[in-house]
């Protein structure tokens, strides 16, 4: 099996949904189901977006943030984000 | 290799369901001796006649002791099962089975579970360990996916969904009003459902089914045998269940406007069943409305609207209990409450009492249709397990 590095494409917004139940760092959770270039989906959390201003289709890139602090361990992984230009 | 199905080979001679809703008061004991004591009087038999049981329950207790200690069982088989939100149906199915292999006369299936007593809203499930990094959306997160993939493939409005969504629920509310079993035993105006407050997307509470306590029970009998023990024996004409790939979440080819689970189980069923038109053919159907737009999508899946059309068949009054086809008439999941364990024969409860003409009169369907389906779900939208029956008043010719 050949590993496929997703972290430096850009992925499309398919659906999306703005959690208000999920517990989280950064309440409420903007998820969304991400289909990456090239193939490949995902389903995560959007950050630094606005929440309101989501739709079907959004460019968004990738982004290691922190995710959950369990028992004074704090756990890194991937979170997605508008896509910046330039 | 095949589905054979075992229509008209066993029928249901007598069901029990208790009140769904906040039973601060009652144990899972007694949930499960209420609901049983009623199926058991329902069929004139008495507990020691009954050959073996399958009890189905998500999380309210393990193993057959659950229900073989508070039945004081004289050393009989017990099955517990779980699938999901579709365990109720599990339990059923397979005591269906056992009666059609010849193994057992005289079967109960039970459903029971106990929700309220957690304190937490919603599910309480413990999924192994991982790694922390998975991201934990709630159900009604999940199943709001649904609503904006649906309104970009069929170009509906965010205020024409909004519109569709609360008329379901308003629907399943007003059947809900009419049924003395219901947790939500009450009309909502469109107005308060469309204005309540947010859980998820364009979910508000009033999206969402009730979370309830509650049990519901069926005695399974040999079809030759049925009318022993009742002259309105409602006969099994079609069980299909189906566990999906549960690849949704990670396939691009999957676009959230439908289950194909959904879609396969009930094929399944209708060829067992040998339906051809289900809108046509069927006097009512009971259909796993966990969220509203589970049940919007629903309607496409098990085929009583075209692809794209649901929203505005939903807006039309079709699946009213006065329309052409009427969906949850006992309220579904939406009023009558969500006791996972127990919905799945609670649906069947509503198809024993509307196929017998034993539904209070104003709810009572009065067309002459002899076919009723159930549908019940558990998972997520690209992940998910799906049963399927047909149950109906009359064998086949």
């Amino acid at each position: 099996m050949e590993d496929e590095p997703l972290a430096d494409l850009e992925a499309t917004v398919a659906t999306f949904t703005l959690d208000r139940l999920a517990p989280s760092l950064n309440p409420p959770v903007v998820a969304a189901v991400l289909d990456f270039e090239g193939g490949g989906r995902y389903q995560g959390e959007l950050t630094d977006v606005d929440a309101d201003s989501v739709a079907i289709g959004d460019r968004v890139e990738m982004t290691f943030r922190l995710i959950s602090t369990v028992n004074g361990v704090r756990n890194y992984f991937w979170k997605a984000r508008p896509k910046r230009e330039g | 290799m095949g589905s054979h199905g075992i229509r008209d080979r066993v029928a249901i001679v007598g069901m029990g369901c208790t009140p769904f809703g906040e039973h601060w008061d009652k144990s899972v004991d007694d949930l499960v001796i209420d609901s049983t004591t009623e199926a058991l009087a329902s069929a004139g038999v008495a507990v020691d006649d009954v050959d073996a049981f399958w009890l189905g329950t998500m999380g309210s207790g393990v193993s057959g002791l659950t229900l073989s200690r508070p039945l004081h069982l004289d050393y009989k088989p017990v099955s517990r099962l779980e699938n999901m939100c579709a365990t109720g149906s599990e339990a059923f199915r397979n005591a269906c089975y056992a009666v059609a292999s010849g193994a057992y006369d005289t079967v109960m299936a039970v459903g029971v579970e106990k929700l309220k007593d957690s304190g937490f809203s919603g599910l309480t499930m413990s999924p192994p360990p991982g790694d922390g990094t998975a991201v934990e959306l709630t159900a009604p997160a999940m199943f709001s996916l649904l609503a904006p993939a649906y309104r970009e493939k069929y170009g509906v409005d965010e205020q024409e969904m909004k519109d569709v969504l609360t008329r379901i629920a308003w629907k399943n509310h007003k059947n809900g009003a009419l049924n003395p079993r219901a947790q939500f035993k009450r009309e909502v105006s469109k107005e308060v459902i469309c204005n309540s407050p947010l859980i998820a997307g364009q979910l508000g509470i009033f999206d969402c089914s009730g979370v309830s306590d509650g049990s519901a029970a069926a005695m399974i009998v040999r079809a030759e045998d049925a009318h022993e023990y009742t002259d309105k024996p409602i006969y099994v004409k079609a069980l299909s269940f189906v566990a999906g790939p549960a690849n949704g979440p990670i396939d691009p080819e999957y676009d959230y406007t439908s289950f194909e689970e959904v879609v396969r189980s009930s094929q399944d069923a209708y060829a067992q069943a040998g339906i051809e038109d289900p809108r046509a053919e069927l006097a009512l159907a009971e259909v796993h409305d966990c969220f509203t737009p589970t049940e919007l999508v629903l309607m496409e899946d098990l085929g009583f609207a075209e692809r794209g059309t649901a929203w505005k068949e939903v807006l039309a009054g079709t699946f009213d209990l006065d329309g052409e086809l009427a969906v949850n008439p006992d309220g579904g999941l939406k009023s009558f409450g969500h006791p996972i364990g127990a919905s799945g024969l609670r649906m069947l409860f509503e198809c024993w009492l509307q196929l017998r003409h034993e539904a209070p009169a104003e709810r009572q369907i009065t067309n002459d249709k002899k076919l009723g389906l159930t549908h019940n779900l558990g998972g997520a939208p690209g992940e998910c397990v799906s049963f399927v029956s047909v149950v109906g008043a009359e064998p086949s010719d």
